[in-house]
This record gives structure tokens, sequence and C-alpha cells, in this order.
């Protein structure tokens, strides 16, 4: 029994490991109940493709176009026996779904074992009330192996315009420009072959997109403007209770000059480094204000704000509300 | 004597200048509770900072958003932390999690609780 547990975890890291080489980082392994070595491997390939996608992301944004990326659909629908009534195209490619296969069958035959007992939960809070609607994350079954994570939204129509409620769940997946184009034009050439507008021993040449030309990303920032930028963020929140150096303090500690600061700053984290600074010691006085007793003037200090008439204006500019004001709607001690 | 808090997520209790925080049974630890976590122990220590030990043995995994918030967020009046963790797979979970986020504190994973707090000794002068 533990071989075959063993043979399917390997199987499923192979599995993943093909996804990524692929460049999808959707996908992700179930985890077991082992304590193991394996299974440390499974966790460390999990969080790895989500942290490669979340940087794979950060960097997307440096092109302004955003041709790089487009967001797909997914649809289902649901009767009110939370069956699947209908799908779109887009969610059986994404889910490697066969239409034939999908229809009729429960919806939480398509969810993985932790997803299906949140489900079940979400059936019963629908039947509990006329009108539903929530926003989760759902883990879908893709093969026997991998699995994909998606947020989803889950909403019930009103049954008095209908016979019978229906469930609506949709939700989306970034897919490269450049896998769209390629699947259009494998789809038309296929449909081409159906009509006989092309012989089918055609089928395997050249695709448009082979001879796209191949444009440059456009990257603005070197590797050591990145780090430069990732450096300054990480100084900051350090010493976030102390005041900023200027910004030619700043290029001296890190050996460079302002104007690099500046801009790679701003584009790696898109905001200034004055204004991060300051949210984040906005951000940190929330915190206080809401869970300790201490002094607005104490509260301040240890935020990085030597001038409380500073601070109270600053608070104000960003949450609207004075910070005594603030105190009173978010912590129980004050209300 | 120590008195131990029992929140919702975790309980917690000082000993000589050390906040210990253990971790209740979370089969999946997300930003909302990553969030909820942190309002109870800044409400727990008011005001003041300390060296914390805590004991991640309740936690069977956590989301992204989780992680890089309590990396930023978790480090609001903690001087350091010591994480206890003795199972293999939640060790190892630790250790991409500091490679990776690299908490803004000197943060630390022992196997055992008294190596955990002989670091977190270095931290005590500047606890209060």
């Amino acid at each position: 029994m533990k071989r075959m547990i063993d043979i399917h975890r390997l199987n499923s890291i192979k599995e993943l490991l093909l996804a990524i080489a692929e460049g999808n980082l959707s996908y992700q392994i179930d985890r077991s109940q082992e304590e193991d070595q394996l299974e440390s491997i499974v966790v460390l390939l999990n969080w790895l493709t989500v942290e490669l996608q979340a940087s794979l992301l950060y960097f997307s944004t440096f092109n302004p176009k955003g041709s790089q990326s487009k967001s797909i659909t997914i649809l289902f629908t649901l009767d009110h026996h939370y069956k699947v009534t209908n799908l779109n195209d887009d969610a059986l490619t994404l889910l490697n779904l066969d239409r034939n296969r999908v229809i009729g069958k429960s919806f939480s035959h398509f969810l993985n074992n932790q997803s299906t007992i949140r489900w079940n939960e979400i059936i019963q809070e629908i039947e509990a009330k006329s009108y539903y609607s929530t926003n989760e994350t759902l883990y879908f079954n893709c093969g026997p192996y991998l699995r994909k994570k998606y947020p989803c939204t889950i909403q019930s129509v009103d049954a008095n315009n209908l016979k019978q409620p229906i469930i609506v769940i949709t939700s989306f997946e970034f897919v490269p420009q450049k896998k769209l184009i390629e699947d259009e034009v494998k789809s038309r050439k296929i449909q081409a072959v159906i009509d006989g507008h092309i012989p089918s021993n055609q089928q395997n040449t050249q695709t448009r997109t082979d001879t796209l030309p191949k444009r440059k990303p456009k990257m603005m920032l070197s590797d050591r403007d990145v780090k430069i930028a990732q450096d300054i963020r990480d100084y900051i929140l350090k010493e976030l209770e102390y005041p900023m150096l200027s910004i030619s303090e700043l290029a001296r500690k890190f050996n460079t000059n302002e104007s690099k600061v500046k801009k790679a700053f701003t584009q790696l984290h898109n905001i200034s480094i004055f204004r991060f600074y300051t949210e984040e010691r906005l951000k940190r006085a929330s915190h206080l204000l809401e869970t300790c007793r201490l002094p607005i003037y104490k509260i301040a200090k240890k935020s990085g704000f030597k001038n409380i008439s500073h601070f109270a204006t600053a608070f104000k500019k960003y949450y609207t509300v004075s910070p005594s004001v603030y105190r009173k709607l978010y912590n129980k001690d004050f209300k | 004597m120590y008195r131990v808090i029992k929140g919702k997520y975790s309980d917690y209790w000082i000993f000589e200048g050390i906040l210990f925080f253990v971790y209740h049974e979370i089969p999946f630890l997300d930003l909302k509770i990553a969030k909820a976590v942190l309002k109870e122990r800044l409400e727990f220590q008011d005001g003041m900072s300390f060296p914390i030990l805590c004991e991640t043995k309740g936690i069977q995994d956590a989301s992204k958003s989780a992680r890089d918030f309590l990396a930023l967020e978790g480090s609001i009046l903690a001087n350091a932390v010591a994480i206890v963790e003795k199972r293999i797979v939640a060790q190892s979970m630790i250790q991409l999690y500091l490679r990776r986020n690299q908490p803004l504190i000197p943060t630390e994973v022992f196997n055992n609780s008294l190596e955990a707090q002989k670091f977190l000794y270095h931290f005590l002068n500047s606890s209060l």
C-alpha cells in the first residue's frame, strides 16, 4: 500500500515538473498524510510553483501594453441537485475535461477532497438562503495526479423567475497571449481540415506563431537595479521606526546614484519611495491603534513619526478619519 | 507562574521576558486567519515588544498570501522569532518561507524549545 502511494506521489511530482516545463504554473499536487522526505518535496514544489507564478506576474507589469497574458473565464451552471448542466469550452480546455463526461455529473466530482468538504458546507449555506453569493477558492482535479486552484464566485439564481433554482460558478485564469494565438491557430487548422480546406497531410506544417517576429521583452531594469530596489524596500521596512534616509543617502548606502534609486524603486514597486515609506508607517500605526492602549503620541513615535500633528494629518489623508476616531471604530477597548 | 491566554487560533503566555506562542490545529492557514492571529497577538502585547517563541505544530499548510503577510506585518512588536518545529515536512515549508520571504526580524527554526529560548535570550535587552 505504502509503495502504491509512493508511486502515485512520484507520478504527481513528474506531472507537475512537466507542467512547469511547459510554462504552466497553475497546477498543484494534493497533499497526502505522509510525514517523509517525499512529502517535503511535494510541499516545496507546490509552494515554489505559486512563488514562480507570483514572480512572473510581478515582472509582467513592466509591459504596459499588457500583451503577455489574457484572462480566460471559466463558467459552470448547476441544477438544483448540484449537477453540472453546462460549462463553457474554456473550462473544458483548462481543466482537461470531456464535455460528455461532465454534463450530469455532481459538481463535487471535479473537486479535490479538501474542496469537496467545503463544497458540502456551501450547499448547506445555499439551501438556507433564498439568495446566495460567495467568493471561495476551490481546487479542481485535473487528471489523477494534479489539481488546479481557482478563486470562484458561487451564486444561486433566485427561484422566483425559474422553475428550479440554478447555481452559477465563475472563475478565470491568466494564460500567456502566445498560447492563446497558438490554440486559436491550431483550432482553426483543425476546423479547416474538418471542413476540407486543408488536406490532412498538411496539418503539421509550421503554424503562424512560429513565423511571428520574436519581440524582446520591454525590461528596463538590470538585475542589479532590481536587487537595489528590493534591498531598499527591505531596508525601509526594517527601519520604519526611524526617520527615512534622504534619496542621496540611500543612493550612497546602496552604491548607486539618486536617479537610479528613484527610477528602479518606482518601476519595481509601482510606488514612489516616499509614498511607500509613509504608507507602511501608517499601516503599522493602524495595527497599533486597533490593538493596544498606548497613547496616540507613542503610537506615532513607534510608527516612525517624530511629529504628532504630521502623523495625524498623514493618517487622516490616508484613512479619511483621524487616529482617535479610527481607534474608537476598531479598538474594542475604546468603543 | 504565568497566565496562559487561549485565543481562537493560538495560546500564548510570557515567561522570562519571552512571548510563547503555540498555534492551535489549523489545517490551512490563509490570509484571513493570519490577520486574526496577528490581531490577537498585538492585543495581548498591548504595545510592548518581545522576542517570540512560536510553535507551529498545529499548522498543516499555509497560503502564499498568509506567508507574505506574516513575513511583513508579523514583525510588528517582535524583536526576533524562534520557530519550534519537529516535523520533517513542516521544516521544509519553514525553510522555504525563510529563504523566500526573508522576514524583517531575525528568525530561525529549531527542533526543540530549549535551543529556541537560547537564541531568543540575545534579544531580551531590547524587549521593553
